[in-house]
């Protein structure tokens, strides 16, 4: 039998969730900015800052799986996986753009964190040991001439892995908060 | 009408997937896989070539620095080779039991073989053949298009690391092996099996075809090569479809990839001066091309329309 698909709509949990964690996303992110900044270069690709982000990252994860709770309770009904990853991962891409915008705001606040923040990660390259004089001279030319072209991209990927990461946690939820006995043999 | 043609594609008959019975929507599975897929293929194909040099070397080198990449690049063909394998290959064909009836992994993803298919490889050599000097057409309908010059500096690094590569390395086999045989079978089970029959199930096959062409053209990441990559990706979906097999399209994609292959090591001056799309090739080439492709297409067609099952069956 086809499964009954749940039509009500799952936008209002979405923006929500996705209004709360974008803005802890972009604090958290904008905290870490400041923290490279304010302290001096390691020379080590493994620092605090990188477990720093990667916190910042596993907070954002759990986005959809306040969207999926927040869709549950205010409709009373019992939604499948894959609406929950549905849910899940249309919240993370939000949280991903949201934050993109926020950040570029911040611009307006702060207009020298950009510059400052790349500075700072052209001190961490010279701080790097191994790497020739002429190697870190073509990186940091690299970061000057095409910093907006990597902002972008690295800004796609984020929004791309945080829809990953809040697709799995929407799919926990709806498992954890009114997932119905899924059929789970392959 | 046989008995699988009966059953293919009518909702009443055929059996749920894992997918449809809990609800999971069929572009979040396509597209989410094809993007993680890409991103953990990436990954893991570099920490592959990481290890290898450092395993080789004895310290841990920086990818992002073109002379590492260019001293070390047989080892990171390594990498991205396995990550070829691991994530377009065997994970789709993990992915694809989700997506495909229980126990119909591989027909669903067209891995059929009789006879008929035999005579449609053949046919599919050909036309695979011919058709070139029309991709290389469109090529340099492409390289018309403006791009930032930061963005075509990437592509011409890329260019001259694989000119490197083939230019410096001999082992012919080896190199057919990673950058023909895998591609070949891998990609072709992720674009022309998965994406193509799982799209196919809910959109039709128009949108089927097109869509994976595209994102088959889009996924090389070489927006100067966009056009032909696309039309690339749409006819191989059209043999897919068509033979009701993957095996034709597997072949033509080894043998287009091949083929270049073993001209840039039989002619290497040739291949890298006149595969750039900045010239026109020869009209009476392009001419002949679309003709002498037009018409091994249009057999190709008569013959599957003969003898097949118009597509999967599940």
């Amino acid at each position: 039998m086809e499964p009954v698909e749940e039509k009500r709509s799952f936008w209002a949990s979405v923006i929500l969730a996705s209004l709360i964690f974008g803005v802890i996303y972009f604090a958290m992110t904008i905290g870490t900015g400041y923290y490279v900044i304010n302290n001096p270069p390691t020379g080590s690709g493994l620092g605090p800052s990188s477990i720093i982000g990667t916190f910042v990252c596993l907070i954002a994860a759990f986005g959809g799986m306040l969207a999926v709770w927040h869709y549950v309770q205010l409709y009373d009904v019992t939604i499948t996986l894959g609406k929950g990853a549905v849910i899940g991962v249309v919240t993370g891409i939000f949280i991903g753009i949201l934050s993109f915008i926020f950040v570029h705001l911040w611009e307006y606040v702060d207009p020298n964190y950009t510059s400052r923040l790349m500075d700072t990660q052209i001190a961490m390259m010279n701080a790097k040991n191994h790497m020739s004089a002429q190697e870190r001279q073509k990186i940091v030319d690299m970061m000057h001439s095409r910093g907006s072209m990597f902002k972008i991209i690295g800004s796609i990927f984020t929004t791309l892995g945080l829809g990953i990461l809040n697709l799995i946690t929407g799919m926990i939820g709806a498992k954890m908060f009114k997932g119905e006995k899924p059929e789970e043999t392959f | 009408m046989t008995e699988i043609e009966k059953n293919a594609g009518t909702n009443e008959s055929r059996q749920l997937s894992w997918m449809e019975r809990n609800g999971f929507p069929m572009w979040l599975v396509v597209f989410g896989w094809i993007i993680i897929s890409f991103i953990l293929f990436q990954v893991v194909g570099s920490v592959v070539s990481l290890v290898l040099i450092y395993y080789k070397t004895g310290h841990i080198m920086d990818l992002a620095n073109t002379s590492n990449l260019k001293k070390y690049l047989g080892l990171i063909f390594i990498g991205n080779t396995t990550g070829q394998i691991l994530f377009l290959g065997l994970g789709t064909l993990l992915v694809t039991k989700i997506a495909a009836p229980k126990g119909k992994v591989f027909s669903y993803l067209g891995f059929h073989y009789d006879k008929s298919i035999g005579r449609l490889i053949l046919l599919t050599i050909l036309l695979i053949l011919a058709i070139q000097p029309f991709i290389w057409l469109l090529s340099w309908l492409n390289a018309l298009i403006p791009f930032p010059q930061s963005y075509l500096h990437f592509e011409d690094m890329q260019d001259k690391l694989l000119q490197d590569f083939l230019s410096g390395n001999k082992q012919v086999y080896w190199t057919l092996f990673n950058v023909a045989l895998v591609p070949a079978f891998c990609e072709e089970v992720l674009y022309r099996g998965f994406v193509l029959n799982t799209i196919k199930r809910k959109w039709g096959v128009t949108a089927a075809v097109l869509l994976s062409g595209i994102i088959f053209g889009l996924y090389h990441i070489r927006f100067t090569e966009l056009i032909p990559l696309a039309i690339l990706g749409i006819i191989l979906a059209i043999l897919a479809w068509k033979s009701g097999s993957i095996i034709p399209a597997m072949v033509a994609h080894f043998v287009n990839n091949a083929t270049s292959v073993i001209i840039a090591f039989k002619f290497p001056n040739y291949a890298f001066s006149s595969s750039t799309a900045n010239s026109m090739p020869p009209l009476i080439y392009v001419a002949l091309s679309i003709i002498v492709s037009g018409y091994l297409f249009y057999i190709f067609i008569k013959e599957s329309n003969k003898s097949i099952k118009g597509g999967i069956n599940v």
